[in-house]
């Protein structure tokens, strides 16, 4: 296990800094820890990050430490709290506030999968390559995820469109 | 609501401006705190190390440092430390709770890392290998000045790496390059893990701390019970640890050393210290 080099890491930092902070705050709900959750990927990039890494792999690979990262400050849960979603500014129209209302009262793991299905666009097999788990278990999660957002949602198509 | 929407919902969450040079100089600053000490204090931290040995001469910490067998000697530090036989000494500070990693794919796996900064100083040493049993090293690549990349370890693999004594490993222990080594290690309390009390320490972990704490209700604060748990879990992970020195001297002949490793109790924040001595 090597380490890549500090301009590289920067490089790849900025280009994915959009990507890990989308996946924080699905996983955190909260702006402010999803800026520290950033933090922690940005050291683990300059610090462990295998070197001669193809892109794909690459993104895998931070995809899985965002993800670690995120269940590490969820255990630090008695120095950190919410904060109350109105103080989140990203989300300026009220149909985008609701949609990630909706998601973020699904359980972590179902957040993490719809996010990569259906943002990122990977299939059941790359899901189940980067978070670890058994396909079934990532299918069986999309199928509940999609589900509970039926039965959330009010109004609209079915979230297989 | 469809597809869609939830994608364009996502395109419109983008790190805020600041946040990216933020955890950028975060990060660079934790790595300078990281980088070796420098020439003078590491100079004062050897020579307070030698001075204690001419006191407690005779002590086992610097092996034949006073005229051993064809002038061969050896002492050890990590993390700048000087090591002895008789206590521990803290090596490493870690954020337990928010530091070890848990992976739930198939069964439970508990993973910790920290900087492994071993150096050994002495006369006609040739080479070094340091072996670590129940763990596995991982490497940083540097860069030395002109550019090029520079690993000075040799035969690097998870468990074993080696040093030539030459002038790329003084300017390393100079403090001009960082080996960038660190020890990690992990638990599992699946099949693979012969030791029932190691596959009780993990599965309590994951049932009392990692469950406990990751409720995203917030209600469950550090106490007793977390503590007590973390304390084995690390006791556990820690005891089973060590790494081994061989020293290989100009002359063909080698000495080893064993390094051994604790766990502290925790603070109420969740911190834990590392230790470490030479093995009796």
């Amino acid at each position: 296990m090597a380490g890549i080099g500090t301009n590289e890491a920067e490089l790849i930092f900025r280009q994915y800094s959009d990507m890990i902070y989308r996946i924080a705050l699905h996983n955190l709900k909260n702006g402010a820890d999803a800026e520290d959750v950033m933090q922690d990927v940005c050291i683990e990039l300059l610090t462990k990050c295998p070197d001669q890494i193809d892109s794909e792999h690459l993104k895998a690979w931070l995809i899985r430490v965002t993800i670690n990262k995120c269940n590490s400050l969820h255990r630090l849960a008695w120095r950190k709290r919410h904060e109350p979603l109105d103080d989140f500014a990203h989300l300026t129209a009220p149909e985008h506030r609701e949609i990630m209302e909706e998601i973020w009262q699904l359980p972590k793991d179902y957040r993490n999968i719809i996010y990569l299905y259906y943002y990122e666009s990977y299939t059941i097999a790359e899901i189940s390559g980067i978070l670890g788990k058994n396909p079934n278990t990532v299918s069986s999660y999309l199928q509940r995820a999609r589900k509970k957002l039926k039965d959330i949602l009010t109004e609209g198509e079915d979230y297989n469109a | 609501m469809h597809k869609n929407l939830y994608t364009k919902t996502v395109d419109g969450i983008k790190a805020p401006a600041g946040a990216v040079n933020r955890a950028l100089d975060a990060a660079e600053a934790r790595e300078k705190k990281r980088e070796p000490i420098s020439m003078r204090r590491w100079t004062k931290v050897a020579i307070a190390a030698s001075l204690a040995l001419v006191i407690l001469a005779g002590s086992a910490i610097g092996f034949d440092l006073f005229g051993g067998k064809n002038g061969n000697s050896f002492s050890l530090t990590v993390n700048a430390l000087a090591l002895s036989e008789d206590e521990f000494t803290v090596i490493e500070s870690l954020d337990s709770v928010g530091g070890a990693i848990i992976n739930v794919p198939d069964g439970t796996v508990v993973e910790e890392d920290f900087n492994f900064y071993c150096v050994c100083r002495g006369d006609n040493i040739a080479s070094v290998t340091y072996t670590v049993e129940n763990g596995e090293f991982s490497y940083n690549k540097k860069h030395v000045p002109d550019g090029r990349e520079y690993l000075p370890l040799s035969d690097a693999d998870a468990n074993s790496y080696t040093v030539y004594y030459g002038e790329d490993y003084e300017a390393l222990i100079n403090g001009e390059l960082d080996p960038g080594v660190r020890l990690y290690i992990s638990l599992s309390d699946d099949d693979s893990e012969p030791d029932e009390a190691v596959r009780k320490a993990v599965s309590d972990y994951r049932d009392i701390v990692y469950l406990k704490l990751s409720d995203e209700s917030g209600t469950t604060d550090y106490g007793p019970e977390i503590a007590e748990c973390l304390d084995t879990m690390y006791r556990v992970m820690f005891d089973r640890v060590s790494v081994t020195v061989e020293i290989t001297f100009s002359d063909g002949s080698t000495q080893t050393e064993s390094i051994v490793f604790s766990s502290e109790g925790h603070d109420d924040s969740g911190r834990v210290d590392i230790s470490a001595k030479l093995a009796a």
